[in-house]
């Protein structure tokens, strides 16, 4: 396990050193000049001669290599530069913000287990009947409806059934539970649907894979209960998938919330998002995609090893 | 795999009129054997054809503004002269949802197809060439694939300048085409490894075929149903992803009629007083993506059930 997982970590450096690599030449073709963009919006009249010290100032004028070894001099000692519109740490302005963003993140993919787990059993154990087919249409139905359009729909109903909006805040579960939960059950829920939908849809079609193994087939010739069978040598080994589906849908959930954010108007990490590319924050946006894309990788990491620590076949291979 | 299978049937079918009866009772199999799929098919062929014909189709024009029709206003009720009602401007929901699934198709089309098929070229190229080759592009896909296509498509956003031809908005082809191709790429690299190994390649590059022909004509066309099924899959994750990027500011800019755009801006604030201006949008892109989702689904249990999409 232990060589694994070593394995395993090394894998890990070069993704992200590629992915900061891939992540700083990307924004540096970005066609619009963002320092020209900001003055212009701060101060309206703009001479070549002020762009120019600004760039200086912020280290844009710098030749490209000279940025590239200062930005991943920076990256090494946790260093994300200054949000080129706020002025303050990168690093800093994610932290404010990226809380929020992790516990509604959380309870969506909790939501989505909750919700998807039993619809993907249920359609298994009762395959090709009208079981099967309704949770089909709703899980299909699932996929299709824009998260934020449910989103809305929920806002809708809330509002002619309770007459206001959830409260909308920065309260931490850590500081008042039921006050974050009140904040942050409605959001998940509007993205949970989906996601649930994605492990439904999995979980059926591993069950009915393992199902049909031979393991299955000893087990009832044992004379076990057929619940035994189901529950003991069935979903153990069905569920391993499932985790990975989980895990993954948490951590593409850190970025993917930008939709949800704006119609529940939090802010977290999504927001900051469509914000970075508003405002042309060339910074904030190479500090944000490098925050989802390691969250990912990490997150990934975790389910792995988790994944091999489930199944001894997976340690053996590699 | 591939339809190869029952291909042998058709050549020792003898008279000249076989191919069409066949083909008619292939797909009356399918109507049968695929109920979801069929619907799914009819949803998507009503909208194709009431976006192509929407001049005619539709009651109003989708720009025309009537302010006395606006829920501003107290007005704008769904009734005889607005089927759907009318949004903030006055303007006709459902015929702006008509010349919005024009939008729509357009752009979920061209996208789904372009990243499919770069994805396609890719995946083949990849699991043809094998070795370091096939190193470099699967740890290309990995960095890809650990960013939610939502940030890929935004990111596309802000790194491509303004592009407009022919009036059709090029930058949000290309933000939703991106993040389909490391998936298409996958999925096609798999497929396309079991053929790689089949006599035949060996065969054609005895007979000294460069490795473009061989990838171009041999290999490609054995990875064609996969390949139609994603693009189906991918148009509605496409039209879902038009309809986000619009929503939030990033997509097709007014007034071209865009489902996600109906939802965003002024047309927000009616979540009481005007619900049709929010309710119909949302159901128009659902209804778009639920039928090439079911479409895809059925396709993928007729060609290739072990297909994971």
């Amino acid at each position: 396990m232990l060589k694994y997982a070593l394995y395993r970590l090394l894998l890990v450096i070069p993704t992200l050193l590629a992915i900061a690599v891939i992540v700083f030449l990307l924004l540096r073709v970005i066609p619009g000049d963002p320092v020209a963009i900001k003055l212009t919006s701060e101060s309206g009249e703009v001479t070549e001669e002020m762009i120019q010290a600004e760039r200086e100032r912020l280290g844009l004028a710098d030749p490209l290599h000279v940025q590239f070894a200062n930005y991943m001099v920076g990256l090494a000692q946790g260093d994300l530069g200054i949000s080129l519109y706020t002025e303050r740490p990168v690093l800093q302005e994610i932290g404010v913000r990226i809380g929020l963003t992790i516990e509604l993140a959380l309870l969506a993919t909790f939501l989505s287990v909750l919700i998807g787990a039993p619809l993907g059993t249920l359609a298994a154990l009762f395959r090709g009947t009208i079981f099967d087919y309704i949770i089909r249409v709703i899980t299909i139905s699932g996929l299709a409806i824009p998260g934020f359009w449910l989103g809305m729909l929920i806002i809708m109903f809330l509002l002619a059934t309770v007459g206001h909006l959830p409260p909308l805040g920065t309260t931490s579960f850590l500081d008042d539970p039921w006050l974050a939960f009140n904040q942050l059950i409605w959001p998940a829920l509007s993205v949970a649907f989906r996601y649930a939908a994605v492990i439904a849809r999995m979980l059926r079609s591993s069950i009915l894979e393992v199902l049909s193994e031979d393991y299955i087939r000893t087990a009832r010739a044992k004379g076990l209960k057929e619940r035994m069978v189901i529950i003991k040598h069935g979903m153990r080994n069905a569920l391993l998938p499932t985790v990975t589906v989980v895990g993954l849908e948490f951590a593409f959930l850190i970025g993917g919330l930008v939709v949800t954010e704006q119609v529940f108007n939090i802010n977290g990490i999504g927001k900051m998002f469509v914000e970075a590319v508003v405002f042309n924050d060339l910074t904030m946006l190479q500090g944000l995609v490098l925050l989802v894309a390691t969250s990912f990788v990490l997150v990934n990491l975790i389910v792995d090893l988790l994944y091999a620590a489930l199944d001894p076949r997976i340690r053996y291979q590699a | 795999m591939t339809l190869e299978a029952d291909a042998p049937l058709s050549t020792t079918a003898a008279p000249a009129t076989a191919p069409k009866s066949r083909k008619r009772s292939q797909i009356l199999r399918f109507v049968r054997e695929q109920p979801l799929g069929t619907v799914g098919f009819l949803i998507i062929l009503v909208m194709f054809i009431s976006a192509v014909f929407a001049p005619y189709v539709a009651p109003y024009s989708p720009e025309e503004v009537d302010f006395m029709a606006s829920p501003a206003l107290g007005a704008g009720q769904p009734d005889a002269q607005h089927w759907l009602g009318a949004d903030a401007f006055g303007r006709d929901i459902l015929s702006r949802l008509i010349y919005g699934a024009r939008t729509a198709l357009s752009i979920g089309f061209l996208s789904a197809f372009f990243g499919c098929s770069i994805g396609a070229i890719i995946g083949t190229i990849s699991a043809f060439a094998g070795g370091r080759v096939d190193m470099m592009i699967q740890r290309m896909i990995d960095v890809m694939l650990s960013f939610p296509i939502i940030i890929l498509a935004i990111i596309v956003i802000a790194i491509m300048p303004k592009n407009v031809v022919f009036g059709v908005d090029v930058n949000v082809i290309v933000a939703i085409a991106i993040p389909f191709i490391p998936k298409t790429a996958r999925v096609i690299r798999s497929a396309a490894l079991t053929i790689v190994t089949l006599p035949y390649i060996d065969a054609a590059r005895v007979a000294g075929y460069g490795p473009a022909r061989i990838v171009g004509l041999h290999i490609l066309p054995n990875v064609v149903a996969p390949y139609l099924i994603l693009v189906t899959a991918y148009i509605g994750q496409a039209i879902l992803l038009e309809a986000s990027l619009s929503f939030l500011g990033l997509g097709v800019v007014e007034p071209t009629p865009s489902w996600g755009l109906m939802l965003s801006g002024v047309n927000s604030d009616y979540y009481m007083t005007a619900p049709w201006v929010i309710i119909f949008p949302g159901l128009a892109v659902s209804l778009a993506v639920f039928a090439f989702n079911l479409l895809g689904d059925s396709l993928r249990d007729w060609f290739d059930p072990k297909l994971k999409i």
